[in-house]
């Protein structure tokens, strides 16, 4: 058990880098993600099986997601927002595993997941609008909105890390001082609440990141 | 509370590369099938329409085929009837033509045979006539029917100009004879009057000979060497005949 949910534990350094749990997880995440989309894409044939057919449900049903939201062509979204949600469940639920912390419970891991969609966010608005017109959104609906605009696009991507850091960190804290405090089955049904909050955040960010992306083309036509 | 920067770093980097792999082995291909299947699907419906477009074609050329046939049926009744009834116009005229030719071959021949009829009913008539004439003449006594006829002979000669009786006379000259040739032979009494009033025409010195024929039916006939003068009834008979005849020719 961790002393605080607020510390990163440092397991060795490569260099002057640290590598901690959260990013040993997330690579184990990663090679798994990785490997079995190799494995299950290697032998896809026009008649799917039961795998396939599971494999493309999620995939189209991620894009229609995305349509639904964006009003627009998902593909071009779909490698950052489907790999975000996927990474997002995997990263969640692996605190689930007994002596695995979710990489979403310390602050890094939904930091670095807010940067992205933040910076994903601009890229797509000035690929979509231009530079020009992307700075020029910032003033609508009138002028005096430009600050509190621009507070927004900070305010907004902060509030996300934190819901999605608060709410994580939050039910594996609760759950490892329960097995401290009353055994080691009593806390299952909250473990399966766990489930449930990680698979509801997960969807939450990337629907939140997605907004925020379509608003961001939404006028580019 | 810690914020570790090299943690935040990497897993930024980390979420990148994963965006990168799940893109390369998981999207990128599963996509690319989703692309494939959509082609394969929309190639089968275009396979399907173009199916639908071919019979549908069939279809329509089978109809535009179906009312040509049709139309040609029509068309060749349509020429059928116009040629029947053309046939049938000649026909008819050739019929007509035909039926008023026999008509006028029939009217022709009627009238031919009418005409035959009617000459041969004259002929009759004037055969009968002349028997009936020559049955109720036989009753009257020879001496009178001598008389009328040479009252008849002497009216003749007398109109005849003086040139024809001279001729006549000159063939009479040197003793030839002039031959009387009545129907019936005359009484000898009527040729001695016959005879001198013969001679009172012709000169005194001519030799009169006498003969029969009884065709002659009724009347006489004087045979010069070169002439015949006839007053007798076969030569009226046969005038009217050939009266006759000339009347039934012309109709």
């Amino acid at each position: 058990m961790r002393a605080s949910p607020l510390i990163t534990t440092v397991l060795f350094h490569i260099g002057p880098v640290n590598i901690t749990r959260p990013v040993l997880t997330t690579w184990a995440i990663m090679a798994a993600l990785a490997l079995a989309s190799r494995f299950v894409t290697l032998r896809l044939a026009l008649r799917p099986g039961r795998g396939q057919a599971v494999l493309e449900l999620v995939v189209t049903g991620i894009m229609g997601q995305l349509e639904e939201v964006v009003r627009k062509q998902p593909r071009p979204f779909l490698p950052l927002l489907g790999t975000l949600f996927i990474f997002l469940v995997a990263a969640n639920l692996s605190g689930v595993l007994p002596g695995v912390q979710a990489p979403t419970a310390t602050l890094e891991t939904p930091a670095a997941l807010a940067l992205i969609v933040f910076l994903a966010v601009h890229f797509y608005g000035v690929r979509s609008r231009g530079v020009l017109g992307y700075l020029a959104s910032f003033a609508e609906p009138k002028l005096v909105m430009l600050p509190l605009n621009i507070v927004s696009e900070v305010t907004r991507t902060f509030s996300m890390m934190m819901r999605l850091f608060g709410n994580v960190m939050s039910g594996e804290f609760v759950i490892a001082l329960i097995i401290g405090l009353a055994g080691l089955f009593v806390p299952v049904p909250l473990m399966a609440l766990e489930i449930l909050v990680g698979l509801v955040q997960a969807y939450i960010f990337t629907v939140l990141a997605t907004v925020f992306i379509g608003a961001a083309v939404d006028d580019a036509g | 509370m810690h914020f570790d920067w090299s943690t935040f770093a990497l897993q930024t980097v980390n979420f990148a590369i994963l965006v990168w792999l799940l893109h390369r082995f998981l999207y990128k291909p599963v996509l690319g099938l989703v692309d494939a299947r959509r082609a394969e699907i929309e190639k089968q419906f275009a396979e399907v329409h173009e199916a639908e477009a071919h019979v549908e074609a069939e279809r329509a050329a089978v109809a535009a085929e179906r009312n040509g046939i049709a139309g040609e049926r029509a068309a060749a009744i349509k020429d059928a009837i116009a040629r029947a009834e053309q046939e049938a116009a000649s026909r008819r005229e050739q019929a007509d033509r035909e039926a008023a030719e026999l008509l006028a071959d029939a009217r022709k021949g009627l009238n031919h045979e009418r005409a035959r009829a009617l000459t041969e009913a004259q002929r009759e008539a004037l055969d009968l006539g002349a028997q009936i004439a020559g049955r109720l003449l036989a009753q009257v006594p020879m001496v009178l029917r001598a008389e009328a006829w040479i009252e008849r002979i002497e009216h003749y000669l007398a109109d005849l100009p003086t040139a024809q009786v001279d001729a006549l006379r000159r063939q009479l000259a040197n003793g030839v004879a002039l031959k009387v040739v009545t129907a019936a032979a005359l009484p000898a009494d009527v040729i001695e009057l016959w005879s001198a009033r013969l001679r009172r025409s012709f000169g005194s010195d001519i030799a009169v000979e006498y003969g029969v024929d009884a065709g002659l039916i009724a009347g006489a006939e004087l045979h010069f060497p070169n002439a015949i003068l006839r007053f007798s009834w076969q030569t009226a008979l046969d005038a009217m005949r050939a009266e006759i005849e000339a009347n039934g020719n012309a109709h």
